[in-house]
């Protein structure tokens, strides 16, 4: 069984078929990494896999339970963590909170027990102790007082990828994790990336730098305005001739 | 320095102790007409203030929803300690004696069959009608019928009645020896906490239909759920008193840690009194402040950040934003309740959209969510406010500035005090929008021992792919 087996999946904006009949896996251990021109329908996909969309048609089977129609939090439970295209941290807070609060569903504390134990407990120990190591697992902590909206874009990638991993998951969805980096961070951040799937995480990315998409991808989907037009290892994937026309467009 | 004005217990303990410098003497030293010192009533009016706007500030400030109604929870909180107090009072073994001309029978009652409703009066009072009565309508039409008989000159009758389910007593109706069970300090604690927990459904209540909603949306439900909850005081006249409130008095008061609130103008009372709004500020300073550093507060301020970010870091944030209505309406309740026995009158007037919108005022101009902004906020525009209402009085303006004529009529009406609001809020976005308090994150880089005592430390809650 794969750890991710979506089915089907479609999602429509009223005349507008954003993902049609999209049926991909992801296995375990694994970096998966979709792939299509602007507006394809890549991070509608995503949305659709973390419930921030819900889908118009189809099923989605993590660990062979069905996501469709959980909410994100509860998605984010069941082990499935997530970065944004348009990065979104939690900008007037410490980059070490920005983690903290992405440990969320590992802590317990409810609205009673703040309010009786106080903030000098354990748990509360623990977790900054926890965000801490997270930050230096993205080689973050020296900036881990900073606040988050200080930081350069490419750590702002980072720390995004740290308050994911923080939630303990086992499947990493990284949406356009490159954009807007320079060769040097791009670099770092391949690196990163095999770091978290050698730990174990599976990771399922979309990108549009393709010597990184290339580099690292064990299987490559390509979605072309909401349809599959491609799937396979990545020398496969370059060598597509419908790839290339939907990169390329045709000559006239 | 700087750290110390961003640090909230420094600022709390700034405020505790201009409270208890400025605050009333204890009797023991010789002052004991505290009641009268308008001082001692503004200050105690900005802790309160400060509690509304500590509590405010949870939904406001942590959770970043706009909410223009809180005067419904501080109204909702006054009401349930005034009624709580009023109505629960009752004459110990003795039944009330109602004027027989108060009393209203229906007109199925005074057509009923003989013995179709006999047994004893009870009755149910409504401040704007009289007693209605419940049951005993034949005593009441045989008392009537006596009464007519002896003649128009004779003397006017009174009736025993008894309360319909403990809820009879008019406002301000006297008792000479009565049972008052929330007359003690423990009792009107208890009260406090009851209004507290009303507030915090009604709270829960409110959030249910607008979980939904963000920014201008909420806001805009938020003004007119308020609205719905001002006319409903206005017209619950049988608990809320309708137009004319709910007015305590020397026998209503509950006594304060034994202190009577009738003895010598009540010096020793209101000096208890004080104390137990200062301890109460100190209590919702503690749970805001609980709160903030807590998991929930961690959720809050993801939620105000970004609640897209927040559901995915596996925040509920349905829940997130009920429990922050529910700890809002606890201490708007708590507050209120408080604020209930420092007015001694509870109308409908506290319910007003301009209560909400200076609660609001504080936050802004102390800098949206921190506590030490709430505060300061509070402390500020509420002794402004308190000020401006000197200045009303010209006779006031004529003996404290000392240019003006004998007979001068100068003052500053008490409407102009939102135009000066306005003015200073305007010169506040001008110059520091943030607020004079805002919220701060980070600090100095972590010393490379720390960074290394982090490193080589474990911990159960890190771990990538199940591996630690």
């Amino acid at each position: 069984m794969s750890l991710l087996e979506v089915s089907q999946l479609g999602k429509s904006f009223g005349g507008l078929r954003a993902v049609n009949d999209f049926s991909f896996t992801v296995e375990e251990g694994s970096i998966t990494a979709l792939i299509g021109p602007n507006g394809a329908g890549k991070t509608t996909a995503f949305n659709m896999v973390t419930g921030v969309i819900v889908p118009t048609d189809g099923s989605i089977k993590f660990r062979g339970q069905e996501l469709r129609g959980r909410r994100v939090d509860l998605i984010c439970r069941q082990g499935v963590a997530r970065t944004f295209q348009n990065i979104r941290l939690f900008d007037h807070q410490s980059v070490l909170e920005n983690v903290t609060v992405g440990l969320h569903r590992q802590l317990r504390t409810g609205f009673l027990g703040a309010l009786l134990k106080g903030p000098r407990t354990r748990e509360e120990r623990e977790a900054r102790v926890a965000s801490a190591k997270y930050l230096d697992f993205v080689g973050l902590l020296p900036r881990a007082n900073d606040e988050a909206s200080s930081l350069a874009y490419g750590e702002r990638r980072r720390l995004e990828i740290a308050r994911a991993l923080a939630s303990g998951p086992s499947l990493l969805l990284l949406d356009e994790p490159a954009a807007g980096m320079n060769p040097q961070e791009t670099v770092e951040l391949v690196e990163l990336i095999r770091k978290i799937r050698d730990a174990g995480v599976t990771v399922f990315l979309i990108e549009h730098d393709m010597k990184l998409v290339m580099e690292i991808s064990e299987q490559i989907y390509v979605l072309n305005q909401g349809e599959e037009i491609a799937r396979g290892v990545p020398e496969a994937i370059r060598n597509d001739e419908h790839v290339i026309k939907a990169y390329l467009g045709v000559p006239e | 320095m700087k750290q110390l004005l961003r640090n909230d217990w420094a600022w709390l303990g700034l405020f505790v102790l201009l409270f208890m410098v400025l605050g009333p003497l204890p009797p023991a030293f010789g002052l004991g007409a505290i009641a009268g010192d308008f001082g001692v009533q503004v200050l105690l009016t900005i802790m309160i203030y400060m509690i509304f706007g500590l509590g405010l500030n949870i939904v406001i400030g942590y959770t970043g929803l706009l909410d223009l109604g809180y005067a419904s929870f501080m109204a909702m909180g006054a009401i349930v300690v005034a009624a709580g107090l009023v109505l629960t009072q009752q004459p110990a073994g003795e039944t009330l004696q109602a004027p027989l001309g108060d009393l209203r029978l229906t007109q199925e009652q005074r057509e009923l069959e003989a013995n179709a409703n006999a047994g004893p009066v009870v009755v149910q009072y409504r401040p704007d009608w009289g007693y209605d009565v419940v049951s005993g309508a034949e005593a009441v039409l045989a008392a009537l019928e006596a009464q007519e008989a002896a003649g128009p000159d004779a003397e006017p009758k009174t009736l025993s009645v008894q309360p319909y389910a403990g809820l009879v007593l008019p406002v301000g109706q006297k008792s000479a020896k009565g049972t008052h069970p929330f007359g003690s300090t423990g009792g009107f604690l208890l009260l406090l906490a009851i209004a507290g927990v009303v507030c915090a459904a009604f709270g829960v209540l409110r959030g249910i239909p607008t979980l939904r909603l963000t920014g201008d949306y909420y806001a805009i439900v938020t003004l007119g759920i308020a609205e719905i909850v001002y006319i409903t005081i206005q017209n619950e006249g049988w608990l809320t008193g309708g137009a004319y409130g709910i007015k305590l008095d020397g026998e209503t008061i509950p006594h304060l840690f034994g202190a009577d609130p009738n003895v010598a103008q009540g010096g020793t009372w209101w000096f208890n009194f004080y104390y137990v709004v200062l301890v109460a500020l100190v209590f919702a300073f503690v749970f805001s402040k609980r709160l903030e550093l807590s998991r929930l507060g961690r959720s809050w301020a993801a939620i105000k950040a970004d609640e897209v970010a927040a559901m995915a870091s596996g925040i509920d944030v349905k829940k997130a934003k009920l429990l922050a209505f529910l700890a809002s309406g606890f201490l708007g309740g708590v507050g209120g309740g408080l604020y209930a026995l420092k007015l001694t009158t509870v109308t409908h007037a506290q319910a007003e959209v301009f209560e909400s919108i200076i609660v609001v005022c504080f936050l802004v101009f102390g800098g949206m969510g921190t506590i030490r902004g709430a505060l300061l906020g509070a402390a500020m525009l509420q002794g402004l406010a308190e000020f401006l209402r000197l200045l009303s009085d010209p006779f006031w303006v004529r003996d404290h500035v000392f240019f003006l004529a004998a007979d001068s009529e100068l003052s500053i009406p008490n409407e102009a005090r939102m135009l000066i609001y306005g003015l200073m809020l305007v010169l506040l976005m001008r110059f520091r929008p943030q607020g004079l308090l805002p919220p701060r994150a980070g600090g100095d880089p972590p010393s490379k021992q720390q960074q290394a005592t982090w490193r080589l430390a474990e911990t159960p809650l890190f771990r990538v792919g199940g591996k630690t």
